[in-house]
């Protein structure tokens, strides 16, 4: 089975402020702040979880929902 | 001009489940809980996917479901376990690899930090969800979450003895904070 599509990486080497976005109508987003040790880390250990292969019984499910959807 | 193509549920769910399982590993901290979790999640998600609204965020919708099982069965019976030595060292690094140590502690410190703040920094930090978008995952105001998120970070950063500011790559708040602290 092919591998999943991953999420797509958000790292980046600025900083936004909060307080750029106060008292505006955007959305506040934290996106490519991480870009420290700390967020290499967290980079690193989620990428590692992300990257792990799916257990059969959760692909036998996908795959029993597929033929309930084509039996529809 | 082509047209979008149709809403498949079964392939959507398998988009999302990388990350639902690695939220749900940060969430319990142990992998097999986290499979349990995610299963659960596809089976409510399958039988209530009516109501899903199509054009809205389809992997923040698991993520909510997965979230209010996880708090509503798992984390209530105490089935939480730490195993965070099954997880950490599952395959992140080589044990020759420098980082090998640095990643166990991270992964300790991380497993270390109250539920709240450990899911406020995976939504916002790991997986790129806005303020907002947590907030709304998480059924909290968005201050909340950027508050628990500054704390998550605040405290990750002193059990790891990160000194410099720098090394959170902290935003404004986040180093007034540290500053506070370090006073």
């Amino acid at each position: 089975m092919a591998s999943p599509a991953r999420p797509e990486k958000r790292q980046g080497s600025g900083i936004e402020s909060d307080d750029r976005a106060a008292g505006s109508a955007e959305p506040i987003y934290l996106r490519h702040r991480y870009h420290g040790e700390l967020g290499q880390l967290l980079r690193e250990y989620y990428t590692d979880v992300l990257d792990q292969p799916m257990p059969d019984r959760l692909l036998r499910l996908i795959e029993q929902f597929r033929q309930k959807e084509q039996n529809k | 001009m082509t047209e979008p193509s149709p809403f498949c549920f079964a392939d959507e769910l398998v988009v999302a489940m990388p990350s639902l399982r690695a939220f749900a590993v940060a969430l319990s901290g142990n992998v097999t809980t986290a499979n349990d979790l995610v299963q659960e999640t596809l089976l409510k998600a399958w039988s209530h996917q009516n109501l899903f609204q199509p054009g809205t965020n389809f992997k923040a919708w698991l993520f909510t479901i997965l979230r209010n099982t996880y708090y509503s069965q798992y984390r209530r019976s105490r089935r939480e376990v730490l195993d965070t030595g099954k997880i950490a060292d599952g395959r992140c690094v080589s044990p020759n690899q420098p980082s090998h140590m640095d990643m166990i502690e991270f992964k300790t410190a991380l497993q270390a930090l109250p539920v709240d703040q450990r899911e406020a920094l995976i939504l916002v930090g790991a997986e790129g969800y806005s303020y907002e978008e947590a907030a709304s995952i998480t059924g909290c105001a968005i201050g909340t979450v950027k508050s628990r998120v500054n704390r998550a970070r605040v405290r990750l950063a002193r059990t790891l003895e990160m000194v410099n500011v720098d090394e959170l790559g902290a935003d404004w708040s986040s180093r007034a904070v540290v500053g506070k602290l370090q006073r």
